[in-house]
């Protein structure tokens, strides 16, 4: 090990690196916990990242073959099951995660002054998970994920002006085809990582730049700070481990189910549903009335969620107070109330669907 | 060659026959004006075959059509004969349907043998006998209406047909006097073949016709109503006349096929038909020590162990299905598995205890594979399971030290 | 990190580390090497299926394989053709054979009859069976989906 790190040493100007390694440190306080959820979605990524590499392997894109590809992938490929089911377990518990990093910060006001930017980036990050979820979601072309894909394509559509190309755009064509899929797999492998590792980077390089923030309440009584190498890294690690074991146990328990391949000429069987972090989204929309004044229902239902996220991703310039260390009610006001909007649509979803 | 001539002579009469179908009509645009009876059948003509190909009112009332007068039109110099009796029906559309060289010059491929078919049937022997009551032309095909059988409403479209025979057959005080019931079309409802054709419009399912006969409609004789069912059961057929049980039922008059599964009221045949039990057939003729009742036996014994280890296998399958593993060629096997039970149940009505015996042999053999992949889809579930503790347990360890790890920071 | 003077206790935990990571990382990498390795049968691309070969079907007999999800139907006629067809009669889906007496493809459901171009020539089948392609290459009968 020694060895390795004078040789490095010899070749690179690597000092500073390792003074800001040792130098970096966590604030030990009553929020400790929710610390490990921004590196728990991380590495449910780099799972994402891994276990995807492998499917790629062996998966075939295209209405032909894709379902055919993936029935031989979870038959015939030893530990095919395994990582199938990895990958799509994984990406619903990255997307939890990302869901408690996203609000945990939020409770803290994480995103106060100087740390606005670190939060745009993260909310950029969740919604390219979303967008990882619902363009893998159709990959193995299966009865659900055509069905799921058509209503789900369909809601844009009610948009006046832009909705309809927008629906072409994303479906490469009028319907949801063979096309949308060769599209949706090349967002899934291509265009969406790409894009999400330059946020990532900006997102995690902010983080190492600012350090890691403390919440509000504790400032300035912070007496315990923990270095990050070895001490919190270790533990990291070891949620890690915990994280992968329970993403195996899922896989090996409750293995993501095939179905029967999509036939765009079947009517839908009953009890459509996208993936559960849609769900509160969906059936908001299905409570709308068809019209509201003269507004086409779905279309109001459309622009208020647009406007939640915006309002969402500008948040740390609308609510000012917390850089001048005041309390801020609203903000707990807020949270909770879309917590408790986003829980309680969940739920409906699934016992009235 | 042949072929052309027949086109050309074909398209040359219907010219000639639109031609005179297109000159001035008076008994339709007189009748049009009429009340009652004498409008509907100008009112009626629009959908009538015989007025398509122009072969109007005077075709086969006679007179003359381009007259206005009423006498002059309907003068029995110009050939008129009025309406017909009820006896004569029969006759008057045989004028042209029983005509050989006629009904070739207009339809080619239209048989000319109904009327002496007629003859032979139950309803041409009624009229025979002065029976006005009994069913004539009119009573199925309608008049002035009348449409092509392959036409969805027609009255003999074949999906229309039972409701046209139960015009009468139906109808118990119309039937009192004749002393067969009136049952049939309630069973028939009721029957497979009744929904398959009636409620799943499946037109390769039996009408009354198609067991009957259409112009020689007769009930089929008791021993040869194999004749009529065979026609699509080929295969249970076959077996059957080779059975001991065709000489056996002949000898006692019993119907064939009837005895056991009805005539009217055919509903799916459930494995409970067959075997030794109460509810079997067998054992209305059939007891113990006669060779009957031994195969009898075997028969249900193999049928029920193929159908049991069919199931074990299904279950198998389906409960490895829902634990992830995926199973679609075994359950394709099974499929395979299904058409042998399928195979065995028709091999029933050869009655031969041996050969249910070797086919219940060799289907039992592949079910057993089929069993064997089912076992080794579950044993796949439970290798997955010891590959997660072998993992579960190493994690763990790791996990153990890297705590240790963190207590001996002391931090 | 790791000291080479570091007192025993701390040795051992560290060995135990090495232990544990090494333990780990050959848990993780046994699956992936195994799934890298390709399996002994290609994945067929399934419009196209391997029917068998053309010595387990002799003249005038037919042969029930695996289609997708349906079965087929493959049949080395008397000429010496060799035809393919889904084999799900169009009357109510029972699988149907080839009948090396009649010359034809019949079902055994409901006496229904289908000449050797699939058309239905008898019986309740309402439309012809779907046919496939067949393609004889290296001593092996592809099937696939027609165009």
């Amino acid at each position: 090990m020694n060895y390795i790190m004078n040789w490095i040493k010899e070749r690179f100007q690597i000092d500073e690196v390792i003074h800001f390694a040792q130098k970096k440190d966590v604030p030990v306080h009553h929020s400790f916990v929710w610390y490990y959820f921004g590196g728990l979605t991380l590495f449910f990524f780099g799972v994402q990242v891994l276990t995807g590499i492998l499917l790629l392997l062996y998966y075939k894109p295209g209405a032909d073959t894709a379902f055919e590809s993936v029935q031989f992938l979870i038959t015939k490929v030893r530990y095919g099951w395994l990582i199938r089911s990895v990958h799509s377990w994984s990406a619903n518990l990255m997307i939890f995660c990302a869901f408690v990093h996203l609000f945990s910060n939020f409770f803290e006001r994480a995103y106060r002054k100087p740390r606005e930017l670190t939060w745009m980036t993260g909310m950029m990050l969740f919604i390219l998970a979303l967008g990882f979820g619902f363009s893998g979601y159709l990959l193995p072309w299966n009865e659900l994920a055509y069905f799921a894909t058509k209503v789900g394509t369909d809601i844009p559509g009610v948009i006046p002006l832009i909705g309809k190309p927008v629906q072409l755009f994303l479906r490469g064509g009028s319907d949801v085809t063979g096309a949308t899929l060769s599209r949706f797999y090349g967002f899934h492998i291509c265009v969406l990582p790409l894009i999400f590792l330059v946020f990532l980077a900006l997102h995690l390089l902010f983080v190492q730049v600012q350090g890691i923030g403390a919440p509000l309440e504790a400032e300035g009584k912070i007496k315990k700070r923990m270095p990050f190498f070895p001490d919190f890294a270790v533990r990291d690690v070891v949620t890690w481990l915990v994280a992968l074991n329970v993403v195996v146990a899922l896989a090996v328990f409750l293995p993501w189910e095939l179905g029967n391949k999509a036939d765009p000429f079947a009517s839908a069987p009953a009890g459509i549903k996208p993936e559960w972090y849609f769900i509160f989204m969906f059936q908001s929309l299905k409570f709308l009335p068809a019209k509201i004044l003269f507004f086409e229902g779905e279309f109001l239902g459309i622009v208020g969620f647009g406007l939640a996220g915006a309002i969402f991703v500008v948040w740390p310039f609308l609510e000012r107070k917390s850089n001048k260390g005041e309390k801020q009610p609203l903000v707990k006001i807020v949270g909770l109330v879309s917590i408790a909007f986003i829980i309680i649509m969940t739920l409906l979803g699934y016992i009235l669907g | 060659m042949k072929k052309t001539v027949i086109i050309a002579i074909l398209v040359l009469l219907s010219q000639a026959l639109t031609v005179s179908a297109q000159k001035p009509n008076t008994c339709i645009s007189c009748h049009k004006e009429l009340a009652d009876e004498l409008q509907k059948p100008a009112l009626l003509s629009g959908d009538d075959i015989h007025h398509k190909i122009g072969l109007s009112c005077a075709g086969c009332h006679g007179g003359d059509p381009s007259k206005e007068d009423a006498e002059e039109a309907m003068s029995p110099s110009k050939g008129f004969v009025g309406v017909p009796g009820t006896l004569e029906i029969p006759h008057f559309c045989g004028k042209c349907h029983s005509k050989p060289a006629y009904m070739r010059s207009s339809n080619l491929w239209l048989p000319p043998d109904q009327l002496e078919k007629y003859w032979t049937s139950m309803h041409g022997q009624r009229i025979r006998k002065q029976d006005k009551k009994a069913a004539q032309c009119v009573s199925c095909h309608s008049v002035h209406d009348i449409r092509e059988v392959d036409n969805p409403q027609a009255s003999v479209y074949a999906e229309n047909v039972p409701a046209t025979c139960s015009k009468c057959h139906a109808d118990s005080t119309y039937m009192a006097e004749y002393g067969i019931p009136t049952r049939q079309m309630d069973d028939f409802k009721n029957s497979v073949h009744g929904a398959a054709l009636l409620q799943k419009h499946d037109t390769g399912a039996p009408a009354c016709n198609d067991c009957h006969g259409n112009h020689a409609a007769m009930p089929p004789g008791v021993t040869s109503l194999g004749t009529v069912c065979y026609q699509c059961h080929a295969a249970e057929g076959e077996l059957f006349l080779a059975s001991p049980h065709k000489p056996a039922f002949d000898a006692m008059g019993e119907a064939e096929c009837v005895y056991c599964h009805s005539n009217h009221k055919v509903l799916h045949p459930s494995d409970d038909l067959v075997g030794v039990e109460e509810k079997a057939i067998c054992v209305n003729c059939h007891s113990d020590g006669d060779a009957g009742f031994a195969t009898a036996k075997s028969m249900k014994e193999a049928i029920v162990e193929l159908q049991s280890k069919y199931k074990a296998s299904k279950d198998l399958l389906d409960k490895a299905a829902s634990q992830g593993v995926e199973v679609s060629e075994e359950q394709f096997a099974l499929r395979g598995i299904h058409d042998q039970l399928l195979q065995m149940r028709k091999l029933i009505h050869a009655f031969d205890a041996q050969k249910s015996a070797a086919a219940s042999d060799s289907a039992i053999k592949a079910a057993g594979e089929v069993h064997a992949a089912g076992m080794a889809a579950v044993k796949e579930v439970k290798s997955r399971r010891y590959y997660f503790a072998a993992f579960t347990l190493i994690t763990l360890f790791l996990a153990g030290v890297l705590v240790m790890k963190i207590k001996s920071y002391g931090r | 990190m790791l000291e080479p003077n570091a007192p025993p206790r701390r040795k051992f935990l560290n060995n135990l580390l090495t232990a544990g990571i090494g333990g780990f990382v050959l848990a993780l990498i046994y699956p992936v090497a195994r799934y890298l390795n390709p399996p002994a049968e290609t994945a067929p691309d399934v419009s196209s299926v391997i029917a068998g070969k053309p010595a387990d079907v002799p003249v005038n007999s037919g042969k029930i394989f695996k289609f997708g999800a349906k079965p087929g139907l493959l049949v080395h006629t008397a000429d010496g053709e060799f035809k393919a067809f889904i084999a799900e009669c169009t009357h109510l889906d029972c699988t149907v054979q080839y009948r090396p007496d009649m010359k034809l493809i019949w079902c055994a459901c409901h006496n229904g009859k289908y000449n050797l171009n699939g058309a239905n020539i008898a019986g309740p089948p309402p439309r012809p069976l779907t046919p496939l392609t067949v393609n004889i290459k290296d001593d092996q009968i592809f099937v696939s989906q027609s165009a």
